[in-house]
């Protein structure tokens, strides 16, 4: 604060009354400032009490034009928008939350999540309601509570594949991880429902030990939680003698029965249905089952086996053995010449031989096996090596595809036939599909009948256009494509150019003057900007004599080439973004390059030289966008723009 | 090959030291062990293509009630759908029919089918009476199925590649992922059956089931 000069006469005798909320210059006299933002609360007597002094400031605003000169007479307007639609997010987030009997802090997160959408403008073409209802679902899975989709869908009287699809959105654009669904989680919650007593805790157990058993035999994996929870309760209760229908369990699980009964189906067919009741709940069977759709998959494969008819096959079977015989009779054949070779000739000595041969065959034979004994446990071990868990790869993603590069060259030659091949056609097919003239005529008559209302309607709607033209009404505008991404752009200038096309910011700013300002050079348009990032300059001078001590200009520029995009390619980044944050193990490789190439140029220079490029090489192109930007933006504020940033 | 030299051997020694007991005798031939791992060569084989899309146009403007009236295979009903549907037999194919004379030819069972229908399409049409082109005819989507004959684990697969990936099994019972390179979507559903959609050529899914491959193994379950 005591660096603050009067913008009258530079004096920096400023004297500040919180009470009151301005700032005075004593010098000159001229009021700096009112509605001083304080963090401290006074209070006034009045004629109905105390009352705090001045007006609060929520955190969450951006200051800017908020209130200034009037606020104190109006109360509540001249907030700006965002604001607003903050404030009844708020109001309509903490209603959903209290009629989801959710507390504070899950209302604060799910409006934080909503703040975050609303920043990346997914907001935008999607009802509120739905909006509102994702962020608390999402706040609910994040933090595991026992709420379902069709709860808040219920709650919020909207379809639940809707919400689940703006659901599935925020959160995909939001990069929030979202852990999978636990079936055990909703057990608790349905059987408080269930009139069980004071039994209620042991039921729950049972329970979820059933749940738990299922989830080993993964019957879980493609299926609603709570139909799976529907089954074991509805055994639990049963085991604990109580008397509950499937019905009295699809009222609280909101389910179909036919799916409760499919869940009790499958679970009659793992090995654990078939344990008695104490079996089950002191023994853990190790087996783990295949999920039924896989079992009931490999059934199909086997039927059609079998339909294929056994005869045929066997048929076959028999062909192939035969073949196998004949070669394996061979195969003995030329064996048996090899080794007896000759010799076999030799009536007298062949006793002798086949001792010998017998004798070198076992040997080898011993050998060999040996190998192989010797030879297995590394092949297992490289099957072994093969997996588990792999990570998406983003160098693989990041490479064109091969098809790509074929696409490219194809488009490249770009020869069109246009003509119609007939190749192939049979034309008498083809003319059996023309009808014929009375036909025609026929269908005709037909369609007109059935489509009568529909041609009137049109003749109606034509009348009424043709009315409208004559009288000279303007024809409805068209809804505006909408806009494209801005490319990428090589320099600032080019930048701008693109923007000032992409809209107009304000109507006060008189765009062909700009333009002519940027056209001439980035060197212009730097020279202009000059003047307002004086006050960012003025950080950086530190480093700047730094770098001019470390190295000759010529190294800087190098420095600065591999600087990460600098007029960035606008629509990669966000891309990388996406992959980066859960696969940081892949991710470290292809981040690590450009810091390597890096280190190349300096290894030469001293080792402090890598922190400042660090920190110069970054900021410096940033900085001349932003505040060539800022200049769009709000050209006639820059003097509160320098002035609200030395106060805070 | 090395069970049938061995039983080869196994025989030798029977005929030519039959008076000597040997150990070999009692040794069953042994058959190389059974790998469920299927590779992905082989896997490719299996890929059914199940649904091509093709888009085309005649480059003419085509008067719909016209097309409509004079031929027996189609429908339209404009308060419902701008376009003319026409249906054929051979190949088995559907085509929406637009006034712009740009024709989608849909439920053709592969690329060759999509041609050939399409081109049928544009000769009815040119029996009709439209001086009838046939120009940019493009495959516009593919969709395949494949079954790996192994269970997955999908809450696994979703939460390492969460990017990708959603599985919702309150919506969806399947996994639906999203991948990047080649652009496609694949449903991958716990018995181990997969779709693939979005493919624009054959080779993009045959890509993709490579790429996807080792990492659906890498979480199969046992």
């Amino acid at each position: 604060m005591s660096g603050l000069k009067c913008r009258n006469c530079g004096s920096t005798d400023i004297e500040e009354d919180n009470a009151r909320g301005d700032a005075v210059c004593t010098n000159c006299g001229s009021v700096l400032e009112d509605s001083l933002i304080v963090s401290e609360i006074q209070f006034e007597e009045v004629g109905r009490g105390a009352a705090a002094i001045g007006q609060f400031v929520s955190a969450e605003s951006t200051g800017g034009a908020t209130n200034y000169g009037y606020g104190k007479f109006q109360v509540g307007s001249g907030t700006e928008s965002r604001e607003v639609t903050i404030k009844k997010a708020k109001k309509e987030i903490t209603h959903l939350c209290q009629q989801l009997q959710l507390t504070q802090h899950y209302i604060d997160t799910a409006l934080n999540f909503f703040k975050m959408a609303l920043a990346r403008h997914l907001t935008r073409g999607r009802k509120s309601t739905h909006i509102y209802a994702a962020c608390v679902y999402i706040t609910c899975r994040t933090e595991g509570t026992s709420h379902l989709l069709i709860d808040i869908s219920d709650v919020q009287q909207i379809c639940s594949y809707e919400l689940g699809r703006t659901y599935l959105k925020l959160s995909n654009a939001l990069c929030i991880n979202i852990p999978s669904v636990d079936p055990c989680l909703y057990i608790m919650r349905f059987a408080n429902k269930l009139q069980f007593g004071a039994k209620t805790h042991e039921v729950s157990m049972t329970a979820l030990r059933i749940v738990q058993r299922m989830k080993k035999d993964s019957l879980h994996s493609g299926r609603r939680p709570t139909g799976l929870c529907g089954a074991a309760l509805l055994i639990a209760a049963r085991m604990h003698e109580f008397s509950r229908t499937i019905l009295d369990i699809v009222g609280i699980v909101k389910i179909h029965e036919s799916t409760v009964r499919k869940r009790l189906i499958e679970f009659a067919d793992t090995p654990s249905s078939a344990l008695t009741l104490d079996e089950f709940m002191s023994v853990d069977l190790e087996a783990e089952q295949d999920p039924p759709a896989f079992k009931a998959a490999r059934k199909k494969d086997r039927d059609r086996i079998k339909d294929i008819g056994e005869h045929e096959l066997s048929k076959l079977q028999m062909e192939i053995d035969t073949h196998l015989e004949k070669d394996l009779k061979r195969i003995q054949k030329n064996t048996m010449k090899r080794l007896t070779g000759g010799i076999a000739d030799f009536a007298g000595d062949k006793d002798f031989e086949d001792v010998e041969s017998a004798n070198f065959i076992e040997e080898s034979n011993l050998e060999a096996i040996k190998e192989c004994l010797a030879d297995t446990p590394e092949v297992v071990e490289q099957r072994k090596i093969v997996l588990s868990g792999l990570k998406p790869d983003i160098e693989s993603m990041c490479r064109p595809a091969p098809s790509e590069l074929l696409e490219a060259e194809k488009a490249k030659e770009n020869d069109v036939i246009e003509d119609l091949d007939l190749e192939g056609l049979d034309d008498e097919e083809i003319n059996n599909y023309i009808l014929t003239h009375e036909e025609a005529e026929y269908k005709n008559n037909m369609w007109n009948a059935l489509n009568a209302e529909y041609l009137k309607e049109m003749r109606e709607k034509e009348a009424r256009l043709a009315k409208e033209r004559e009288e000279g009404k303007p024809e409805k505008k068209k809804r505006r494509p909408r806009r494209k991404a801005i490319g990428p752009s090589t320099s600032a200038g080019e930048a701008i150019e693109k923007m000032l096309q992409e809209k107009k910011i304000s109507s006060k700013i008189n765009y062909d003057i700009l333009r002519t300002l940027t056209e001439g050079s980035i060197a212009g348009a730097s020279s202009v900007t000059a003047t307002e990032i004086t006050a960012a300059e003025a950080m950086d001078i530190k480093n700047v004599p730094i770098i001019v001590e470390n190295g000759p200009i010529k190294q800087k520029n190098s420095r600065s080439k591999p600087a990460y995009t600098i007029g960035g390619p606008a629509a990669k980044v966000p891309k990388l973004e996406v992959g980066l944050p859960v696969a940081a193990e892949p991710a470290t490789p292809t981040k690590k390059e450009p810091v390597v190439v890096e280190n190349d140029d300096l290894d030469e220079f001293v080792d402090d030289a890598d922190a400042d490029a660090d920190g110069e090489a970054e900021p410096e192109p940033e900085r001349e966008y932003s505040s060539l930007k800022d200049m769009l933006n709000n050209g006639e504020e820059d003097d509160y723009y320098g002035y609200d940033e030395d106060n805070y | 090959m090395e069970s049938t030299t061995d039983s080869a051997l196994r025989s030798l020694l029977q005929t030519t030291a039959s008076s000597k007991q040997n150990p070999h005798n009692t040794l069953q031939p042994l058959q190389p062990a059974v790998t469920p791992i299927v590779e992905p060569k082989d896997v490719q084989h299996e890929v059914k293509l199940q649904n091509v899309v093709a888009t085309v146009s005649v480059a003419c403007e085509l008067n719909l009630q016209d097309i409509n009236f004079r031929t027996r295979n189609s429908e339209y009903t404009p308060s419902r759908f701008h376009g003319v549907v026409m249906r054929m037999r051979e190949p088995r194919c559907t085509a929406l029919i637009f006034r712009t004379g740009k024709i989608i030819c849909t439920g053709a069972r592969n690329e060759a089918e999509a041609s050939l229908g399409a081109r049928k399409f544009a000769r009815i049409l040119q029996k009709l009476g439209y001086p009838v082109k046939f120009v940019d005819f493009k495959l516009q989507n593919i969709v395949a199925t494949v079954d790996l004959r192994f269970p997955i684990r999908l809450e696994n697969l979703n939460q390492m590649h969460g990017q990708f990936s959603s599985y919702e099994p309150e919506l969806f019972p399947g996994l639906i992922y999203r991948m990047v390179n080649p652009r496609m979507v694949l449903l991958i559903f716990v018995n181990g059956k997969i779709v693939f959609t979005g493919a624009k050529a054959r080779k993009d899914i045959m890509e993709c089931l490579d790429k996807i491959y080792p990492t659906l193994l890498s979480f199969r379950k046992n």
